[in-house]
C-alpha cells in the first residue's frame, strides 16, 4: 500500500478510504489542494531505467515537479517573487487601512503597522527562499516510498511557509503584535470586537458550505438543518482564512466534517432519524480521518 | 479590454473545466460510468434505429445516433448523483408526510428514480448543448440536440416552474423536485406535497445563503473587509442572486497576482468598498452565460461526490 501521500496516516486511510481508489482520491485531493502538477509532455521528464522498468511493469509512474509545486503554492503559479512580495505586502497593507478604517490611527500608529508589515513581508519571503533553494530541481514520484517520504518534508516545509504568507494564526507575525501594541485601550477593544466578528463570519461560512452537503445526502429538514447548525456554532475551531479561501478545492466541507466529530454524538443522534445517523456516522467518520492531514495543512490551527 | 477579455477567455477555460473535469474524475474513480455506458452503447441499438428520421442522410443519422449516445452516457453520470438526491428527498418527504399508505410508497419511489433518470438527461443534453455553443459548429447540430433532447426526454406535463417566483426554468435540480412533489400530491395530497415543497424552497435559500457567505469569505481573505463590509456585500448578492455568481468560489482565477472574481457583479461589491480595496478589486460585469448559470446545479449535485449511495430503506418496498 503506498503511504503517507498526502501526509495522512495511513491508520485514517484504513478507516475509510479503502483500496487503491481510495489512495488515488487522497493523492488527487492532495494535489488539488496544492496546486496541480502540470501535466508533463514527453520532452520535459528525463525517464531514467526504473520509470522504464515500472512502466514495463504496468506503474503508473506518478511524477510531480516541486519547482511547480511552489510555484503555485508561493507564487500563484506566476513565478513572478516580486509580483508575489509586492502582492503580499498589498495585502499587510490592506489590513493595516482595515484597523485605520474600524479604530482611526494616528499617522504614528499607522506607520508603525506599515513599517511592522514590511518587516513581516521580507522576513516570510526570506523564508520562502530557503524552501526554494532546498526543492529547486527536484522531481519527486510518489511510486517511489523514498520519494514519498521527501513528497511529506517537502510539504511540512513549504506549507508552514505559505501559512505564515497567508497571515492568520501567525503567531510570529510581527504587525499582529505590533497592532496590539500600538492601540490604546478603546482602540484595541473595538479591534477585538472586530477580529472575533471576522472569525465568527469565517467559521459561519464553513459551516454552513458544509452542512449544504449533509443537507441533499440526509435530506434534513429545516429545524434538524438549524439545530446541527447551532451545535457546530458553539464550538467554532480556530482556521488559518488565508489557507482555508485560498485553496482551489472547497476545503469547508472536509473541516465541517471534523468539527462534527468533535461534537457530543448522543445530542447529535437525537436530531437525525435511525437511516440519517448511518450516514452522518459516515461523515463523522470521514471528518476524523482527515483531522490529522488538516491539521499539517495548516488549516486549522489546534 | 485587454483584462476584460483575459477574464472572459479564463472564464470559458474555467467552465469547460468545471463541466469536464467532475465528470472526468467521477468516472476515473468509479470506473462505473464507464461500463454502463458501454452497456448502454451494446443494448440498445433498435432505440438508435427507431430514433433515426426516414429522409435523413446517412451521415445525418449516424451523427444524431452518436449525439444521442454521447448524452446518455453523459447522463449515467448525473444520475448516480440525482440518486443521491433522491435518498435524502425521500428521507425528507417521510419526514415531512410521517407514515405514507403502503401503496403510495412504491409509486413515489418509482416516481422519483423516473425524474432522476430524466433530470440526468436533461443536465447531460443542457451541458452537451453549452460545450457545443462554445465551439463555432455549423450543420444545425444546435437543432439536432434539440431534437435528440425532445426524444430522450418526454416533455414535462406542465412547465416547471421555480418555487419561490413561479418562473419556468430548465433547471434540472428544480424539475426534480417539482416532479417528486408533483408524485407526492397525487399519491398523498397536495397540503404534504407543500409542506415538502416549502421544505425544498427553505433548502435552496440556505444553498444561496451559504454560497453568497462563501463568496463574502473569500474577499474577505482578499480585501480584508470589515464586519459592516461584509454584511452589506453579502446583502447585496442575495438581492441580485444569480446562479452564475458561484464561479467566483469555483475555483481560482488571477491577473497579475490580484485574485478575481468572475461572476460577481461589480455592483454588489465596489460600492461598498474602501478605495485602498477598490484599487484590488477588478472590474467584472454579471455574467448571463446559461452555461455558466448552469454551474451552479452542477456543483450542488457534485457536492454528493464524497457520498456513497444508501441503500432504499425496505420501508419504502412494504
Amino acid at each position: 500500500m503506498m503511504q503517507g501521500t498526502a501526509s495522512i496516516k495511513p491508520s485514517g486511510l484504513a478507516v475509510y478510504w479503502r483500496g487503491g481508489a481510495g489512495i488515488t482520491r487522497l493523492v488527487m485531493l492532495s494535489l488539488f489542494l496544492c496546486g496541480c502538477p502540470p501535466l508533463h509532455g514527453e520532452d520535459d521528464t528525463v525517464v531514467d531505467a526504473t520509470t522504464r522498468q515500472k512502466v514495463g511493469q504496468g506503474m503508473q509512474p506518478q511524477q510531480i515537479a516541486l519547482d511547480q509545486q511552489m510555484n503555485s503554492m508561493f507564487f500563484q503559479g506566476m513565478g513572478n517573487p516580486k509580483l508575489a512580495r509586492q502582492k503580499f505586502i498589498d495585502r499587510l497593507l490592506l489590513q493595516v487601512s482595515a484597523v485605520d478604517d474600524v479604530c482611526g490611527l494616528t499617522d504614528q500608529q499607522r506607520l508603525k503597522c506599515e513599517t511592522a508589515a514590511r518587516l513581516d513581508v521580507a522576513r516570510i519571503m526570506d523564508d520562502v527562499d530557503v524552501v526554494l533553494r532546498r526543492y529547486a530541481g527536484r522531481t519527486i514520484d510518489l511510486n517511489s516510498p523514498a520519494d514519498q517520504a521527501e513528497w511529506n518534508r517537502f510539504h511540512r516545509d513549504a506549507t508552514a511557509v505559505q501559512a505564515k504568507q497567508n497571515g492568520e494564526g501567525d503567531a510570529t507575525s510581527l504587525l499582529e503584535r505590533v497592532i496590539t501594541g500600538v492601540l490604546d485601550d478603546t482602540q484595541r477593544s473595538v479591534w477585538e470586537r472586530e477580529s472575533e466578528l471576522r472569525r465568527q463570519y469565517q467559521w459561519q461560512s464553513v459551516v454552513e458550505t458544509g452542512l449544504t452537503q449533509l443537507d441533499l445526502a440526509l435530506g434534513l429538514t429545516a429545524e434538524q438543518h438549524d439545530a446541527i447548525m447551532g451545535m457546530l456554532m458553539e464550538q467554532p475551531l480556530r482556521m488559518n482564512g488565508g489557507m482555508v479561501w485560498g485553496q482551489q478545492s472547497h476545503i469547508e466541507p472536509y473541516i465541517c466534517k471534523y468539527a462534527l466529530s468533535r461534537l457530543d454524538r448522543s445530542r447529535l443522534d437525537a436530531l437525525v432519524s435511525k437511516r440519517q445517523r448511518k450516514m452522518l456516522g459516515d461523515c463523522i467518520r470521514e471528518g476524523q480521518a482527515t483531522a490529522d492531514w488538516l491539521k499539517q495543512r495548516k488549516l486549522i490551527l489546534e | 479590454m485587454k483584462i476584460a477579455s483575459q477574464v472572459v477567455r479564463m472564464v470559458l477555460i474555467a467552465a469547460i473545466a468545471v463541466v469536464v473535469l467532475p465528470g472526468l474524475l467521477s468516472g476515473l474513480l468509479s470506473g462505473v460510468a464507464v461500463t454502463r455506458a458501454a452497456e448502454l452503447a451494446e443494448v440498445k441499438p433498435e432505440t438508435r434505429e427507431a430514433e433515426a428520421k426516414p429522409d435523413e442522410r446517412p451521415e445525418e443519422a449516424e451523427r444524431r445516433q452518436q449525439l444521442d449516445l454521447q448524452i446518455k452516457q453523459q447522463a449515467v453520470q448525473w444520475e448516480a448523483q440525482f440518486k443521491k438526491l433522491l435518498h435524502g428527498d425521500l428521507e425528507l418527504v417521510r419526514a415531512v408526510c410521517g407514515d405514507l399508505p403502503r401503496e403510495s410508497r412504491q409509486a413515489i419511489v418509482r416516481a422519483g428514480e423516473q425524474a432522476a433518470k430524466e433530470a440526468s438527461l436533461r443536465l447531460a443534453a443542457l451541458q452537451f448543448q453549452d460545450q457545443r455553443r462554445q465551439q463555432p459548429v455549423g450543420g444545425g447540430l444546435q437543432a439536432m440536440i434539440g431534437d435528440v433532447l425532445k426524444k430522450i426526454v418526454p416533455p414535462a406535463a406542465a412547465p416547471v416552474t421555480t418555487p419561490d417566483a413561479g418562473k419556468p426554468t430548465v433547471d434540472p435540480l428544480s424539475f426534480f423536485s417539482a416532479a417528486l412533489a408533483e408524485s407526492l400530491k397525487e399519491h398523498v395530497g397536495s397540503e404534504q406535497a407543500e409542506k415538502f415543497s416549502r421544505q425544498l424552497a427553505a433548502r435552496s435559500e440556505r444553498r444561496k445563503a451559504a454560497t453568497a457567505h462563501e463568496i463574502v469569505a473569500s474577499l474577505d481573505a482578499e480585501l480584508c473587509l470589515t464586519a459592516a463590509q461584509r454584511e452589506k456585500i453579502a446583502r447585496s448578492l442575495l438581492e441580485r442572486w444569480s446562479d452564475s455568481m458561484v464561479m467566483a468560489v469555483q475555483g481560482i482565477y488571477t491577473n497579475n497576482g490580484v485574485r478575481i472574481f468572475p461572476g460577481l457583479p461589480d455592483e454588489c461589491v465596489r460600492p461598498h468598498l474602501t478605495r485602498t480595496q477598490r484599487e484590488r478589486f477588478q472590474r467584472h460585469a454579471s455574467l448571463d452565460d446559461p452555461s455558466l448559470q448552469r454551474q451552479f446545479v452542477m456543483q450542488t449535485l457534485n457536492m454528493l461526490n464524497a457520498m456513497q449511495e444508501p441503500e432504499l430503506d425496505p420501508w419504502w418496498a412494504e
